[in-house]
């Protein structure tokens, strides 16, 4: 009878992978995707090759936003150099992998399914949260660094300089706004610079640069481009000043968790642990 | 009595070594290191090199002596703590000591990038009331450099000193790019550029934007410094916590059956842990309030 029910387990999970991966609505072919495919044709190696036949199914099962989210942290996590090459989809992928490891070692660890399942919980958060808080601190430095950058840009246009033209020059910066210009130009080889970012500021997710690649584009725009730049600088760094009183506001309520586990948590236990061993041990030996 | 001998053994080994070991440049007190030297040096080194951490943190001691005396704190550290509590506390109580050197040199290092951004809002207000008055920038760097080391011994000071000098005998332009360069901080790097396109720019008619766009910038720096330091403040509880359990478990360990469960193995696994788990709450804690703003 055991055998049995494990029989019909593996003839399910045989099933499913055969569904998913068979009857999957499948990659277009011919001449116009061909045309439509971008020419970057990257030849997969490592953990991607591995996770690739994963990557059909989590394009096609994923919710919409949790990509989107992944695209915008893997971003950032580029910018900074790391995770390069991955995408979205591949990502998920080594999510989903992780987390059928995390269940399968829960459960011929354990035995538990409620430790199979918070195996499989910690396999799949894991890598979401690694990544995830590179890209924070990418996100957060270059936020910070922003309203800094704009003030070079209005300078290098209050001397006259195009607004192409100063966008080019600051990106000569060494931070991370410089970095992320540089990107940009590199990216807009024959396109419209402007519009260029702009896709690339709906790519980052990032609020703050969405704003102001908009309004850069209505500068460019109007007749007066020196005083509208001033202007912008003049708003972002207002808007900083704010936010930067804010968040050293809230920081406060933000460490409570870390505080919680990294502190009370083992100072609590180690506590207890002291004064109450030795009455375990008195009880033990009644 | 015996671990105590060597423990001093090793210390007073360890001593003689940092004294005598042959120093190719005797620096003197810890003031003396920031100078133009010192920063000409940092310029020329790889930024991740040990080299240019002791350098840049103002520590007159080659890297293998910082080695040694890591190994010699994590060994000291372990000895010492295995006396009043031997088994995993100690070893993980020398991991620790044997850590807490090289963090702190990393700290000190961003340290210097940081102590940059707190004077830069009155570097740039000197600036640019210098240039407003009619001064030139080689002239105002190095008056502001000047009048900033009057108050206090500073990083800032080197690098306007070294940068008005290296105007006067090389191209400007090609100055204050070394100083972008170099700059450990991002803000002094875009000071740079912003004087970089007023050296362009042919300098009087660029003034009042250049002290427009200053002020703005100090504005940045100030709230940003401000927001800092607030944030800072939530690190107390994290220096306090691991002070109070200590006290607390001295306290406790006068009581012999406390005292006797210390050497348990359990107990002393989770001593070893929660003092793990404290030291990396703290780093990522750290992390945060720096990240923050």
């Amino acid at each position: 009878m055991t055998a049995l029910i494990y029989l019909t387990g593996i003839a399910v999970f045989a099933l499913v992978i055969y569904l998913t991966l068979e009857l999957a609505p499948a990659t277009p072919t011919g001449r116009l995707a061909e045309t439509l495919i971008p020419a970057d044709g990257v030849v997969l190696s490592g953990w991607r090759k591995s996770l690739s036949p994963l990557d059909k199914p989590v394009s096609r099962w994923t919710p919409a936003g949790l990509l989107r989210q992944t695209r915008a942290d893997l971003y950032w996590a580029q910018i900074g150099d790391r995770w390069n090459d991955w995408n979205e989809v591949q990502f998920t992928s080594l999510r989903v992998a992780l987390a059928v490891a995390g269940f399968g070692l829960g459960l011929v660890a354990i035995g538990e399914p409620v430790f199979a399942l918070i195996g499989g919980l910690v396999g799949f958060q894991y890598p979401a949260m690694a990544m995830g808080g590179i890209a924070r601190r990418y996100r957060r430095q270059f936020i910070a660094q922003l309203p800094e950058y704009v003030q070079l840009v209005s300078a290098q246009m209050s001397a006259n300089v195009s607004m192409e033209e100063a966008l080019r020059r600051t990106s000569q910066a060494q931070s991370l706004a410089g970095k992320w210009m540089r990107r940009v130009l590199q990216m807009a080889q024959g396109r419209d610079l402007i519009e260029q970012m702009q896709r690339e500021a709906q790519e980052a997710h990032l609020p703050e640069l969405i704003g102001m690649s908009v309004q850069l584009e209505f500068i460019r725009r109007g007749t007066a481009q020196q005083e509208l730049m001033g202007q912008l600088a003049t708003s972002i760094a207002a808007d900083y000043i704010g936010t930067a009183e804010q968040r050293a506001e809230k920081i406060g309520s933000e460490l409570v968790i870390p505080m919680v586990i990294f502190y009370f948590l083992p100072f609590m236990v180690t506590l207890l642990i002291v004064i109450g061993w030795p009455i375990m041990q008195n009880m033990g030996g009644m | 009595m015996t671990i105590m001998i060597s423990v001093a053994g090793l210390l007073s080994t360890t001593l003689v070594l940092l004294l005598w070991y042959p120093k190719s440049i005797r620096t003197g007190r810890l003031a003396d290191l920031y100078t133009v030297d010192s920063a000409r040096t940092l310029s020329s080194l790889d930024q991740k090199s040990l080299d240019y951490k002791l350098l840049a943190s103002g520590l007159s001691i080659k890297p293998v002596t910082f080695r040694l005396l890591c190994i010699a704190a994590g060994i000291g550290g372990a000895v010492i703590t295995w006396l009043f509590l031997p088994g995993l506390p100690a070893i993980v109580v020398g991991g620790i000591v044997f850590y807490v050197p090289g963090a702190w040199l990393n700290d000190r290092v961003k340290s210097r990038g940081r102590k940059i951004d707190q004077l830069l809002p009155i570097g740039i207000g000197r600036i640019a009331a210098g240039l407003l008055a009619g001064g030139s920038v080689p002239d105002v760097l190095q008056q502001v450099g000047e009048s900033l080391e009057i108050e206090m011994t500073n990083p800032l000071t080197p690098e306007f000193v070294l940068t008005a000098s290296e105007m006067r005998i090389k191209d400007r332009v090609e100055a204050l790019r070394s100083l972008a360069a170099r700059s450990p901080s991002v803000s002094l790097a875009n000071l740079a550029q912003l004087l970089e396109g007023y050296t362009e720019a042919g300098g009087r008619a660029y003034t009042g934007v250049l002290m427009d766009i200053s002020m703005r910038v100090q504005q940045i720096l100030i709230a940003r410094n401000r927001a800092q330091a607030k944030a800072g403040d939530s690190l107390v509880s994290a220096k306090v916590l691991p002070v109070v359990l200590v006290l607390i478990l001295i306290y406790l360990s006068q009581d012999p059956m406390v005292r006797a469960s210390l050497t348990a193995v359990p107990v002393q696994i989770v001593i070893g842990v929660a003092m793990a788990a404290m030291v990396a709450g703290y780093v990522i804690i750290r992390s945060m309030i720096m990240e923050a703003v």
